[in-house]
């Protein structure tokens, strides 16, 4: 901050807000930042291996005996079985699709934490979806509403500062440079 | 012991009572005035303090038998035993159905006390108050009702058991003694918002005194909540030994659904405030929040959705179920016949503003709290449509993540927006660094093989939210040196210092970035093995090799403790020593099995965590769990910077604490002083919006003029020395031109 930028800064500047060009000098901080968030992830990244296919497919598989635990977290009989069931069709080059029919075919749908995509169960797809959809229209359905109810209310955007504000630019984009209210500066 | 129980009971009946008496004294208070309305206050304030003595009492009665191991009580035998230690003991207190009742009717009766003893100094808070204390008082009595009828925390055995069950092994873990007194301070503290919103509805009075009244109450229950949210998924990480942090268990989307309105709400509440607007919404809101709570009890409480956390089953569920139904249908019709005066008082003028941004962001928010709601009654709900359908959490994990990135990219845009108006040209100016930046991290990420595009927008999103804040507290910090003439780091620190709402919500978003990296490192690379190994043997994940190198029994008081040592070794170079181990409680738990005593090796980049599976009799063979999570660190350092972050927005500053309007405006000016200075907002608009805080802080300025006391205080808060000690001469409007 030099006080020659500083003078005219006091008051209310003329010369409108600061250029694109001053806001790049957060630019190299912020990429420092971004190389030091970087080098962390990029530490964390490891091929996933047969076992963690194993892991991601269980843990989409209930455990038939447990409450609320899926084969992944549970430690019982049934669990231990199912997924040693997985990790063999795993190693024998099954996708990951085949594997999840095969569970379904063998215990029912119901063995799946996720619900299928079709048939009526794929409803728990869509609602969320549908919930956000709906959600965004009643947003801009209302938006529109009000919109249209202010305009009575409300000057033209562009003016609205002059007939709110006691002094009105007197031409465009030109304000009167005014003292900071001693008040403000005092609270600042 | 039966007098003992009839204490507890006759105290239980008090707080029933009292909190009656106070819901009745202030209902009739608030339609009356004068004298008669100050007789019937101070009589709210005798039954508001009658109610939370009695809970103090009923709670001290069964926490004495829980650490005195008085069997003969049904909640003590059930919950704790001899060889319970003394610390869980206590947490028996919070750990079953009754005691978890108690503890909210303690909480509950606590605040209301609280606001009736030193109810809020904002003179506009007055008219509300009554209504809000029978509304607390109403919600007290419904909890007290339900420990009296149909959860009572002192029924008796026949005989008392030589030994009690003791606390489930899972709860003893030291975060379980605060884990759930945050949470239902959380969940309480929310009551208080919601009560005022309450109060706002039946007096008519819809303006922003009642958010502004209860602005640091909706605060503080959010971090509480927040904090009972963490320290829930920190248990579940170190304890549950199945590798993660959050499954969307029944239990914790309890939590997570008020949390998500909450923060819906906290965020619109300014709006409000600030703006006039939305006061339906944020009335609606709290409501829904409140609501929320009330249903988390009752999911979890009722077992109507199996889950890992709901250890009882009871009779509670009918009562919550009617006290949720009467007071949702009053709530709706309470709004519905104030829809005149919930009316704004201004028009929203384009979304393109802050206030355009929070009600996109409550749009996302609430399609969130659905999702969630909806995948956990799918188990109620779907056999209406067909097959019964349980979803999990790659269900939630799914449909909420896109929803997450929306936000997090909101985050990132919300921060440069400024109020009542924002400038599109100023914006893309704006927006152009933090996100060249983001392009520099989504660059790298590709070039180090981030292949999953989940984990690649999850850590590129969290990063523009972060950069975003970052360079936004920049151009203010620039701003305000010009503005002020101080050096670059003075006018950071006096940033922070004259504007913790504002700033401290960005801290907040910041930690909510990093917490994001977290979730989504562990979420995608998380790497795992299961494996049997002899002494000896090692197992290979992640680069990382684990050696099983012995095992040792070792008799506790508390129970048998069996530790098996693995050495972690990386390049042939050992790393760490970790001692995963098992324990056989010696009480009755012993049925449920031996729990694990999982090892973490935590660190910045990973945490090395190994779980004891089991082993052979002669100790010579173990089945680990092992996984290497990468980031999950940063959740709980994340977790720590957000709930410090509110603290700080929190702290009581002589400037707030007189609720003064003028500092308010003053303060809402300055930060829109450094928004126009930073450009992010056109010149007419920035001129409009002044000339409104500038009248504010004058009529403010000028009706404190009429009492010598805060006149004084003003004074001295705007610290004019060059002025005459003159009183009228400071009442003048600033500046030239008037």
């Amino acid at each position: 901050m030099n006080g020659q930028a500083r003078a005219p800064g006091r008051d209310f500047p003329s010369d409108g807000p600061p250029a694109p060009h001053r806001l790049a000098a957060a630019l190299p901080l912020l990429l420092v930042l971004a190389l030091a968030l970087a080098l962390p992830l990029a530490a964390t990244l490891t091929p996933p291996t047969a076992a963690d296919r194993v892991e991601r497919i269980a843990r989409g598989v209930r455990c038939p005996v447990c409450e609320g635990e899926s084969v992944a977290e549970s430690d019982s009989q049934a669990a231990l079985r199912i997924r040693a069931e997985i990790a063999s069709e795993v190693a024998a080059g099954w996708t990951d699709e085949a594997i999840v029919r095969r569970l379904a075919a063998e215990y029912g749908d119901w063995i799946l934490l996720t619900p299928p995509r079709r048939g009526p169960a794929a409803i728990a797809w869509l609602v969320p979806a549908l919930a956000l959809l709906a959600g965004l229209a009643a947003l801009s359905l209302w938006l529109r509403r009000r919109a249209r109810s202010a305009s009575a209310l409300l000057p033209p955007p562009a003016s609205g500062g002059a007939a709110e504000g006691q002094e009105a630019p007197t031409a465009e984009g030109d304000v009167p440079a005014r003292p900071l209210p001693a008040r403000l500066r005092d609270f600042i | 012991m039966a007098l003992w129980a009839l204490a507890g009971e006759l105290s239980v009946w008090l707080v029933a009572a009292a909190t009656a008496a106070s819901l009745f004294a202030n209902a009739v208070g608030a339609h009356r005035s004068g004298a008669a309305l100050d007789r019937l206050l101070s009589l709210g304030r005798g039954a508001a303090t009658a109610a939370f003595l009695g809970a103090v009492l009923a709670s001290g009665l069964l926490l004495l038998a829980l650490v005195s191991d008085r069997f003969q009580f049904a909640y003590v035998a059930g919950h704790s035993s001899r060889t319970t230690p003394f610390v869980y003991k206590i947490g028996a207190f919070w750990g079953g159905q009754e005691g978890s009742l108690l503890l909210w009717l303690l909480l509950a009766t606590f605040f209301t006390a609280w606001l009736a003893l030193r109810p809020p100094r904002d003179r506009d808070a007055r008219p509300l108050l009554p209504w809000a204390l029978s509304a607390l008082s109403a919600t007290s009595l419904f909890f007290a009702l339900v420990l009296a009828f149909a959860a009572p925390p002192f029924r008796l055995l026949p005989e008392a058991p030589p030994d009690g069950l003791g606390l489930n092994s899972l709860l003893r873990d030291p975060s379980m003694l605060l884990h759930p007194l945050a949470l239902y301070t959380g969940f309480v503290g929310f009551s208080v918002p919601f009560a005022f919103a309450v109060a706002g509805l039946l007096s008519g009075q819809t303006g922003p005194a009642w958010v502004r009244v209860t602005r640091r109450w909706g605060l503080f229950a959010w971090a509480a909540l927040s904090l009972g949210i963490l320290m829930g998924a920190n248990w579940s990480y170190h304890v549950l030994g199945w590798g993660g942090y959050w499954a969307f268990d029944p239990v914790e989307n309890a939590a997570l659904l008020p949390w998500l309105t909450g923060t819906a709400y906290l965020h619109t509440s300014v709006v409000q405030e600030k703006r006039g607007l939305l006061k339906a919404w944020n009335a609606a809101l709290v409501a829904a929040t409140y609501l929320l709570t009330i249903l988390g009890t009752f999911l979890t409480r009722s077992g109507i959705v199996t889950s890992v956390h709901s250890f009882a089953q009871s009779p509670i569920g009918a009562w919550f179920l009617a006290y949720l139904g009467l007071a949702a249908a009053g709530l709706v019709l309470l709004l519905s016949a104030r829809r005149e005066a919930l009316r704004d008082e201004r028009p929203l003028e384009t979304y393109v503003s802050k206030e355009g941004s929070f009600l996109l962001n409550n749009v996302v928010f609430l399609s969130l709290a659905f999702t969630v709601l909806f995948g956990t009654l799918l188990p109620l709900v779907s056999p209406i449509w067909g097959p019964t359908v349980t979803v999990g959490e790659p269900y939630f994990t799914r449909t909420t993540g896109p929803l997450f990135a929306v936000l997090f990219a909101l985050m990132g845009v919300g921060p440069l927006l400024a109020w009542r108006r924002a400038s599109w040209r100023e914006i893309r100016a704006h927006l152009a660094v933090p996100a060249l930046a983001t392009f520099a991290l989504a660059a790298f990420l590709a070039a180090a093989g981030v292949r999953q595009p989940g984990a690649f927008l999850g850590f590129t999103l969290a990063f523009f939210a972060i950069a975003a804040v970052l360079f936004d507290v920049a151009l203010a910090v620039r701003a305000r040196a010009e503005l002020t003439g101080e050096g670059l780091v003075a006018a950071a620190i006096g940033l922070f210092a004259r504007h913790p709402r504002r700033y401290g919500g960005y801290l907040v978003h910041v930690a909510v970035g990093l917490v994001a990296i977290g979730v989504v490192g562990s979420l995608n690379f998380a790497r795992s093995a299961t494996v049997a190994l002899p002494l000896g043997g090692t197992a290979e994940v992640a680069g990382y090799s684990f050696q099983f190198d012995g095992m040792s029994r070792d008799p506790t008081p508390y129970g048998l403790r069996t530790v098996a040592r693995v050495d972690v070794f990386r390049d042939g170079r050992l790393v760490r020593t970790l001692l995963p181990g098992q324990m056989l409680p010696a009480d009755a738990q012993a049925q449920m099995g031996p729990t694990a005593e999982i090892a973490i090796a935590r660190g910045f980049t990973r945490d090395l965590y190994v779980v004891l599976a089991g082993y052979d009799d002669g100790l010579s063979t173990a089945g680990f769990r092992i996984y290497v999570n990468p980031l999950v660190d940063w959740i709980w350092a994340g977790g720590a910077l957000l709930i410090l972050a509110s603290l700080y927005s929190l702290w009581p500053r002589a400037r707030e604490r007189e609720a003064d309007q003028a500092a308010r405006a003053l303060a809402a000016w300055a930060e829109l002083e450094y928004d126009f200075r930073a450009g992010k907002i056109a010149r007419p608009d920035y001129l409009a919006l002044r000339a409104e805080y500038e009248k504010l802080a004058e009529a403010a300025i000028r009706a404190a003029g009429g009492r010598p006391e805060a006149a004084r205080a003003v004074g001295w808060r705007l610290g004019r020395p060059e002025e005459p000690a003159g009183g009228g001469e400071e009442l003048e409007p600033p500046g030239p031109g008037r």
